[in-house]
């Protein structure tokens, strides 16, 4: 995978800004260059690579990246994109603001404070992108990724969708509440791959979609 | 747009959206702060007049404003050296003080002297940011209720959705669960009790009010919040005409 670099297991990115450790991560040098680890328990992207799949993600890629948070995921994503930008999504005015200090020492994060249940929010940057990450631990996130793949994702474009099931329901089993998801959104894109995020993470699922 | 375009542009919006926010969270912190000032400058007071009424029991009886009584005894809290009231002090059933208990209880006065001015810039500060911040609402209610209101519920934005209910509500949370838990009866007002138009009145009338100054309230949280006239004197006057209404009856 372009960008992704794997190494007696365990998976790293070339360093955008060398000597400094976003999450406090390992940085290892070889040949001559960094590279950041990629830890899978505090990235859902970095597990799902671990785990078996190619998110398809290419260095000269726009992305919108919804739940951003304080952009653990988004300074890996930052490394690969070396082309691309990222638009970062957030509504917490409170972990934005590591992701506005990451943005400010690497060139390619654009953080906006912004709700992702409501994609005019950011409609002023891109009007469409190659590739969608939604991570959004709420109990409507199949119908907030639909809503903006729908306003912002190209044709043949890439979407990765990560589910927790717990944030869905407290009680039921977490395959009927995968396939309930699964259902819902494959009735409006098509749904090319998916991975279990076990043992990184629990009862997540993260599905990889073409539009 | 260009990708430093974007990333520019974004970074500035979001930077520019966390410290507007930032500046409403300071107001709440800044109000909180006071809360705890208050509590303590009301400890510190009691302790206080307990104290020096060992030695001039008179004239803690005769002042009954903290500040007024920390300003006369600021050069000197010895009962003959107070000039302008030396009659009292003369006549007075208070026992006498040596040096080493004249010192400490005039270290505990700075000490409470310091909480008082505290208060004072904690106030001068809230109303200052209050009245910039949000005209309609500071018009309407005092400064300082207002303020307490916006920190109560959360911010401006959070207040602005609030229906008026709720705002009447604000800082009676206690009695209005118990009521819903089944037990005592409903509050009437919560902080908007301190109101110069709600307090005054009998209980009955006072509900009244308080529910209209609420509606008002939330009027004026959303003008502030999401337009920029200003109407905070008319609705002002509404209330006031409401509240002579309801005293008249």
């Amino acid at each position: 995978m372009p960008g992704i670099f794997q190494r007696e297991g365990l998976i790293y990115t070339e360093s955008a800004d060398p000597t400094k450790s976003v999450y406090g991560e390992n940085l290892i040098e070889f040949d001559g260059k960094e590279y950041r680890r990629w830890v899978g328990k505090r990235s859902k992207v970095g597990a799902a690579i671990q785990n078996g799949m190619d998110i398809e993600l290419r260095p000269d890629m726009n992305v919108l990246y919804l739940g951003a948070a304080s952009g653990t995921t988004v300074s890996h994503f930052s490394d690969i994109l070396t082309d691309g930008v990222i638009v970062g999504v957030e509504y917490s005015d409170t972990v934005i603001k590591g992701l506005v200090n990451l943005a400010e020492s690497r060139g390619n994060i654009a953080p906006v404070l912004g709700n992702a249940r409501n994609p005019e929010e950011y409609e002023d940057y891109l009007d469409e992108y190659d590739y969608i990450f939604q991570d959004i631990s709420q109990r409507d996130q199949a119908e907030i990724f639909l809503k903006n793949c729908e306003k912002y994702l190209k044709e043949g474009g890439t979407g990765l969708l990560a589910i927790k099931a717990r944030s869905i329901s407290d009680s039921r089993p977490e395959n009927e509440i995968f396939d309930e998801v699964k259902e819902k959104i494959s009735d409006r894109v098509d749904i090319v791959d998916e991975v279990n995020l076990d043992p990184y993470e629990k009862e997540h699922l993260v599905i990889k979609i073409k539009n | 747009m260009s990708k430093e375009d974007i990333v520019d542009q974004a970074l500035d919006q979001t930077k520019e959206e966390l410290s507007e926010q930032d500046s409403e969270k300071h107001l709440i912190k800044a109000v909180k702060t006071l809360e705890v000032v208050e509590g303590s400058i009301n400890e510190k007071e009691e302790r206080f007049r307990d104290w020096y009424s060992l030695h001039f029991p008179e004239l803690v009886d005769e002042i009954r404003d903290i500040g007024q009584l920390a300003k006369i005894l600021d050069d000197s809290v010895q009962r003959d050296d107070l000039e302008a009231f030396s009659e009292m002090a003369e006549s007075s059933n208070g026992s006498e003080i040596r040096e080493k208990q004249k010192e400490i209880i005039e270290t505990v006065l700075e000490d409470l002297n310091s909480n008082l001015e505290l208060r004072d810039e904690l106030e001068a500060y809230i109303k200052s940011s209050v009245k910039d911040e949000m005209p309609n609402l500071s018009k309407l209610l005092d400064p300082i209720i207002a303020a307490q209101i916006l920190a109560q519920a959360g911010g401006l934005d959070e207040l602005a959705k609030m229906p008026a209910s709720t705002v009447q509500m604000l800082g009676a949370e206690k009695a209005l669960f118990r009521y819903l838990r089944g037990n005592g009866t409903p509050p009437k007002h919560g902080i908007l009790f301190e109101h110069e138009f709600v307090r005054p009145l009998p209980s009955n009338p006072r509900g009244k009010m308080a529910r209209f100054l609420a509606n008002k309230t939330v009027m004026a949280a959303r003008l502030d919040n999401y337009g920029d006239k200003d109407k905070g004197e008319d609705l002002r006057q509404e209330a006031r005409q409401k509240f002579q209404e309801l005293k008249g009856e």
